[in-house]
């Protein structure tokens, strides 16, 4: 299991076999607008990266934050 | 986080604690936007410290409040804290029976109060956070609340407001937090200045000072060195932080 499927399904509450690509925050009652934020200061922490405002916004599924992370060279 | 070099916005920066606070502020190398409603007062702050960036707007109005803060961050290119010190003293009971056309208190004071002390807070409050938050500055804001918070009789109007930005500050920092933004609240008790011996008068300061362990009314300095420790101290969040001899221990 990787890093980032143990860190989401911890922050949003979810057993980690819910975690794949297609999980997204419209469509997950535990991922709003305060548990993102949440989630995105443990991305921050735990892979040490800076994100931007937009980027924030644009990761609206685990698919867009692999490859927003990835594009950081996070060790995911 | 450190003061010099800083963007920090003052509200009610032309009263009595704001205009204290906004000088420490500029003391301490800080970029210093100044906002109230009086902009003769706005004037003084400025021909007292140059450099202040001053904007008149009425912090009640939700429009007004955004284009004061749009202007700031056009000015400074961002924003990284808020002080909101502004807010109006009233005291009034809620049922003062030897008044026979009022016998009550009076609504529009009550919304008045409320706007004022806590509207305000909320409105520039939301317009810095979003600025800081889309920025991602780690900053703080910084509540100027009050002693009264804790209920002071005849002063339904205001306690309940102080309250409210107690309760705001203790949200906005669970919110903000992860943002890396801090939130604290100041609650000074009675200060020795013209606003508190205009709304208490003197004989109900004499027995505030009997009641307060220090024996004697706060200086305003000595909340603005508690306004600079709550923006340079990284680690505190979430909290009042009580100026006020004594009183409510």
């Amino acid at each position: 299991m990787s890093k980032l499927t143990r860190i989401t399904a911890e922050v949003l509450r979810l057993p980690e076999e819910a975690i794949g690509d297609s999980l997204s925050f419209s469509e997950t009652e535990t991922w709003d607008s305060l548990s993102h934020m949440d989630l995105i200061a443990t991305l921050e922490e735990t892979f040490g990266v800076s994100l931007t405002a937009e980027e924030i916004v644009s990761m609206t599924d685990i698919a867009a934050i692999k490859r927003i992370l990835g594009d950081k060279g996070a060790d995911l | 986080m450190e003061i010099a070099g800083k963007a920090i916005v003052v509200t009610g920066a032309a009263g009595g604690f704001g205009r204290a606070i906004a000088s420490a502020l500029l003391g301490g190398g800080a970029r210093v936007a100044a906002l109230d409603r009086d902009a003769d007062g706005l004037e003084a702050l400025a021909q007292q410290d140059a450099g202040v960036f001053c904007r008149a707007c009425d912090l009640t109005d939700p429009d007004g409040v955004k284009d004061a803060v749009d202007a700031v961050h056009g000015a400074f290119g961002r924003i990284d804290a808020l002080v909101n010190a502004v807010g109006m003293i009233h005291s009034a009971p809620l049922v003062n029976l030897m008044n026979r056309e009022q016998r009550t208190h009076d609504v529009a004071a009550w919304q008045t109060v409320l706007a004022a002390n806590l509207t305000s807070v909320f409105l520039t409050g939301k317009q810095v956070a979003e600025k800081m938050a889309l920025d991602r500055a780690k900053g703080a804001i910084v509540n100027i609340s009050s002693s009264s918070a804790g209920g002071n009789a005849g002063q339904s109007a205001y306690s309940a407001a102080k309250a409210g930005v107690n309760a705001l500050t203790k949200v906005w920092a669970k919110e903000l937090g992860p943002l890396g933004i801090r939130v604290v609240a100041i609650a000074p008790g009675f200060i020795d200045n013209d606003a508190t011996h205009d709304a208490l008068g003197e004989s109900a300061l004499r027995e505030i000072k009997r009641e307060t362990p220090l024996r004697r009314l706060g200086d305003v300095d000595q909340v603005c060195s508690t306004v600079l420790y709550a923006l340079e101290n990284d680690f505190v969040t979430g909290t009042v932080l009580e100026v006020d001899g004594g009183l409510r221990a």
